[in-house]
């Protein structure tokens, strides 16, 4: 296996006053995407164009939001869960059907957007080999894997779980691992084994230097165009 | 590892319009395979009571009398532990052949299933309220839940479950399902990794079964079912086999009964150097109350 450049994602807050601050920060720390999730349009699409402005590849998140105002907003990358969501803290449950799942990548084909997903489990991985095998993502797949998320969603903060689910992966995804309580030692500990073992990582903005250098000092200098270099060995196998 | 006495069920039955030769469809057949898989080595029989019909095929309003008579059949001729399989019925149904048949175990799936089936979208949920009275109604009762687990997401609800102690390790018999190879978003590979890793994340005092379903209902081949099931024993879990999952004995090669697929589940179990467990053994550690 030979790590290349990683790339690190940050995750945005909504808070429009913080939003400018964290992007200027995240660029000067070395991120190549930003990750941008919230319940409605604003804040994120009205900080789309100095988003542009900034050189970072923009994917949005849009677990809570109207598929239509995820495209009009014009991002690089968007993404959907490719499975329910199941939020214990937020009490917050979202049932998916395989045909939203289905517009939803054809909306962004036609909008020439690049669809990604979050994939969860092992359930999210089948629905993407679906998608893909109906042709309705293109090479590459931003793919987000979060974990310690609580809820049905969940899966543990472990290494097992980290090759487990890489290794559900095909060669068209680009993994991005997310860990909910950023600062424990066990989510600061995934990360690491996600870079180094060849993977990406998605972060909050507070987290963007620790991770550049963290990734930098396992030879992995931080990528900064999509998609970053192609990997061989982000798999069980690594 | 010494001798174990491994849990085999059949499930013997299923609803929709996929059915074999092998298929029990009626009270009395169904009670029969019961039977017949029980002299064969399996200690449990996972049915699928009888439900009325829609003029697609597709199973409707359970028929709470057909479910009654198949326990009570089963129990008057063997010590075989019945089993509901209800996880595709909505709550209300689920409870009243609860109520009406009160079986010794019940299925009990740990968060929303959303599958393919003859290919069409399949969706039940299964949310934390709803798991929690299910769970308190099943302990009035007496009756074990067999607790599906299809991905990690259901382990941490159990984890809530244990939290809340609606579920109890050490006193209560806490017997898992990992399936694989089930279609849509409740899937997990055929592999054995599949089930090593699910299975690491259980209780500590827990059971497991490792289960695989074949085309066309799941995504497994017959060959892969066999080393899912061979793999389930070696890997310390318990296992299924019946016409529910797959009629074959091979690829391409129908069993003629749910007691041939059970026979020959056996003797891979035999083989290993660990036994059938009786169903009488079983009942004995029931627990859940």
């Amino acid at each position: 296996m030979t790590p290349q450049g990683a790339m690190i994602a940050v995750e945005l807050s909504a808070d429009q006053e913080r939003l400018a601050k964290e992007v200027s920060s995240a660029v000067a720390a070395g991120a190549g995407i930003v990750v941008l999730r919230g319940d409605d349009r604003s804040p994120w699409q009205a900080a789309i164009g100095e988003l542009r402005r900034s050189g970072l590849t923009i994917a949005v998140d849009a677990s809570n939001v109207i598929s239509a105002d995820v495209f009009s907003a014009r991002p690089d990358i968007a993404c959907l869960p490719f499975s329910d969501t199941d939020l214990a803290e937020r009490n917050l449950y979202i049932h998916r059907t395989l045909a939203e799942m289905v517009e939803f990548c054809e909306l962004a084909m036609s909008a020439n957007i690049g669809a990604g997903g979050i994939v969860a489990n092992s359930g999210a991985a089948w629905t993407l080999d679906h998608l893909w095998g109906r042709g309705l993502l293109a090479d590459p797949v931003f793919v987000e894997l979060p974990f310690a998320v609580p809820g049905g969603q969940w899966a543990p903060a472990s290494f097992d779980a980290l090759t487990y689910r890489l290794g559900l992966l095909s060669a068209v995804c680009i993994p991005f691992v997310s860990v909910a309580g950023i600062d424990a030692v066990s989510a600061k500990e995934l990360l690491t084994l996600a870079l180094a073992i060849g993977a990406h990582v998605v972060v909050p903005a507070a987290r963007v230097e620790w991770a550049c250098e963290l990734a930098s000092a396992l030879g992995r200098v931080p990528a900064r165009r999509w998609p970053p270099p192609r990997l061989d060995g982000a798999s069980a196998n690594a | 590892m010494s001798q174990r006495a491994v849990v085999l069920t059949a499930c013997l039955n299923t609803y929709g319009s996929v059915s074999y030769p092998a298929t029990p469809h009626t009270v009395h057949e169904i009670i029969a395979s019961a039977v017949d898989a029980n002299a064969s080595g399996a200690a449990v029989a996972h049915i699928h009571g009888l439900h009325g019909m829609d003029e697609q095929g597709r199973a409707t309003k359970p028929d709470l009398r057909a479910w009654q008579a198949i326990v009570e059949g089963i129990r008057r001729q063997c010590e075989m532990v019945v089993q509901f399989g209800v996880t595709v019925m909505d709550e209300a149904d689920r409870l009243s052949v609860l109520d009406t048949a009160r079986p010794d175990m019940m299925a009990v799936t740990l968060g929303d299933v959303h599958g393919i089936v003859e290919g069409k979208e399949l969706y039940a949920r299964h949310d934390r309220g709803e798991l929690a009275s299910l769970l308190a109604r099943l302990r009035e009762y007496g009756v074990t839940p067999e607790l599906e687990v299809f991905n990690e997401g259901a382990i941490w609800n159990a984890r809530w479950l244990i939290e809340k102690r609606l579920l109890r390790p050490r006193s209560d018999f806490l017997f898992f399902t990992l399936p694989v190879a089930f279609p849509g978003g409740i899937h997990s590979p055929a592999n054995l990794h599949s089930l090593a890793y699910r299975s690491s994340l259980l209780p500590h005092d827990s059971e497991w079964q490792g289960i695989c379903f074949v085309e066309p209902k799941g995504t497994a081949t017959p060959a892969e079912q066999w080393r899912i099931l061979a793999g389930s024993v070696a890997l310390g879990g318990h296992t299924r086999v019946g016409v529910e999952d797959s009629p074959y004995f091979a690829d391409g090669a129908d069993a003629g009964s749910n007691a041939e697929l059970v026979e020959r589940l056996a003797w891979i179990v035999r083989n290993l150097g660990h036994r059938p467990a009786e169903a009488g053994e079983l009942r004995a550690r029931l627990s859940f109350r």
